[in-house]
């Protein structure tokens, strides 16, 4: 595994896939007008909780606390977004009945297709979006910081209750991030800009285009990190990978924080992916042959397993590792193939849709104005310098070659 | 030390230039040391070609030629050797064409410039637009005015000023 070689045009590509699955700055919008009404619908007059909700608290937890949201992708364009929703348990709720009023009390929201029960949380179906409102009751005073207990309440089995901490989850993901070079994020904000993304979530009569146009979203500048970029990846990549499997796959959390863990790659993207999958699976090698199961903790709970529901079994780890090897080989085979071998690889890694976006984007991109062109020593031709001085200190060695034009001619011998 | 402007580049000076940029593309002496060939992996899009970098040293007058040995380049398909871009085109053994990397009538190159510096980035350069080139049949790279490939300037030969063919 060359993940101490630099990729710079597969960088690209892996950059354009990743841009490809964004939500758009409206999308954006949509979502986040979505979470703002939960509290103002279950405050409703006719809420069967409305009293409960008073000192009720909403905010994100998951993927877009971490600016890593990308759409699912085996299935259809669809968003999972999850939240938080505080409120104190009832006296004498049982946490089946927590779940069952909070089910209840949904109904109506607008523009919601479908609202499923599930066993820690309710889902708000919408088109092109799911919304998981996981309920937890805060602890009481003196509390650290957004500390509680969810609920679990199965269809079979006895009710439970889990203490969690998704906010400081989230802090301590953001503090173990390396941010990118100045170029490097500045790059990677030019080709969003340029890009045709597409708006996916449909805004109904929730709310005028003017209102949501007026209200624009802070974006978050951790998404454009390298190790979130991984993270991404492999998010897709799995996702796509267990669309047509019966078995549960590693949860979302728990891929978060390993890639937290893996330093920024001074080498980029397709290196910092390469490092991120070799460090899952050294852990799954180090659980099999131990025979101990991965325990993962929560840094700001300590309490909380996020391996607490997977892996149950040997069987589900070596899947993984099966997985985990089939994407360092592709990416390794890639490394080495030419740009039409590259977007079969891609089909298979990341879907056809989005590999066919991010080839069209990089082309897109691309000058045909004669100007200075980049290279790295030793290796060649750079499209996009910035892309491999992602770590302040950069690993490679670029320089400039004068502008020129290709001319067709005749050989004399 | 800088070579003063106007000045030939001595067959030292490039091979120091080109150990120092492309350790990798390795010289031999060729045609009774009349030729340094450098030979060696060159990154196109991604994919590193074996490529030959070829220089009659001690003809002021002779441009460094690139030839690109595996894997090699091959046309579009249903297309001529003739068609690919920016060839110097072999008409003998069109396998064997160079690749044409600079507008001479610009004087993009002479020879008191640096292989290294320009001739090898130009190269990679070309493999990258080559292979883009490939997946849809567009040239992406800088062009000098005119036609980008030799078929192309035959065509307009054959063609009368009212657009007819001859």
């Amino acid at each position: 595994m060359p993940l101490d070689d630099t990729a710079p045009q597969l960088d690209a590509l892996l950059l354009g896939t990743v841009l490809e699955m964004e939500l758009s700055p409206r999308d954006n919008q949509v979502a986040s007008k979505r979470y703002n009404l939960i509290p103002e619908h279950l405050q409703r007059p006719n809420s069967p909780i409305r009293r409960y909700m008073e000192t009720a608290l909403v905010y994100p937890q998951g993927s877009r606390a971490i600016g890593a949201t990308i759409v699912h992708g085996a299935d259809d364009d669809r968003f999972d977004l999850d939240a938080i929703l505080e409120f104190r348990t009832p006296a004498g709720w049982t946490p089946r009945r927590v779940l069952d009023e909070l089910h209840a009390a949904f109904e109506g929201f607008p523009d919601v297709k479908k609202i499923e029960r599930c066993t820690r949380c309710i889902q708000l179906q919408f088109a092109f979006m799911h919304l998981d409102v996981t309920p937890m009751d805060p602890d009481r005073d003196p509390r650290a910081e957004r500390v509680g207990e969810i609920y679990h309440s199965p269809d079979e089995g006895r009710d439970e209750r889990f203490r969690v901490n998704p906010y400081g989850f989230g802090q301590d993901f953001r503090a173990r991030i390396t941010m990118p070079s100045r170029s490097f994020q500045d790059h990677v904000r030019d080709v969003r800009s340029k890009l045709q993304m597409k708006d996916r979530l449909v805004p109904g009569n929730i709310m005028a285009d003017a209102d949501i146009d007026a209200l624009p979203e802070p974006i978050d500048p951790i998404r454009d990190a390298p190790q979130v970029i991984a993270l991404k990846l492999m998010k897709r990549y799995l996702n796509l990978r267990y669309a047509n499997r019966d078995e549960k796959r590693p949860v979302s959390v728990y891929l978060s924080k390993i890639a937290a863990e893996v330093p920024l790659s001074p080498f980029g993207i397709c290196a910092q992916l390469e490092s991120y999958a070799a460090e899952l699976d050294k852990r799954m090698a180090a659980a099999l042959e131990t025979g101990r199961r991965p325990e993962e903790r929560n840094p700001a709970l300590w309490e909380e397993n996020f391996n607490d529901r997977w892996p149950k079994h040997d069987r589900e780890m070596k899947l993984f590792r099966m997985d985990l090897r089939h994407l360092v080989s592709e990416l390794a085979r890639a490394r080495s193939s030419s740009l039409t071998d590259t977007r079969k690889i891609f089909d298979g890694l990341f879907g056809e849709r989005v590999s066919e976006k991010a080839v069209r984007a990089y082309i897109d991109g691309l000058s045909s104005t004669a100007g200075v062109a980049h290279y790295e020593h030793n290796k060649g031709f750079v499209a996009n310098p910035a892309l491999i001085a992602a770590a302040p200190k950069k690993a490679t060695q670029v320089s400039k070659a004068p502008a020129h034009h290709f001319h067709p001619g005749f050989r004399d011998k | 030390m800088k070579t003063k402007p106007g000045k030939p580049r001595s067959a030292q000076v490039q091979l120091n230039r080109m150990r120092h940029r492309w350790p990798d593309l390795r010289p031999r002496m060729l045609e009774e040391g009349r030729v340094i060939a450098w030979i060696g992996p060159l990154r196109g899009f991604q994919m590193k070609y074996e490529v030959a970098v070829i220089w009659e040293w001690q003809n002021p007058k002779a441009v460094p030629l690139v030839h690109v040995l595996d894997p090699p380049i091959e046309p579009r398909p249903g297309t001529d050797f003739i068609d690919l871009p920016h060839l110097n085109y072999d008409h003998q053994t069109p396998e064997d064409s160079a690749l044409c990397l600079f507008d001479p009538d610009a004087r993009e190159w002479d020879s008191t410039m640096l292989i290294a510096d320009r001739i090898v980035p130009w190269a990679s350069e070309w493999l990258h637009f080559y292979e883009i080139w490939h997946l849809d049949g567009v040239w992406r790279g800088s062009n000098a005015p005119g036609p980008i490939s030799v078929g192309e300037i035959l065509r307009q030969r054959q063609e009368v000023p009212d657009g007819t063919r001859a």
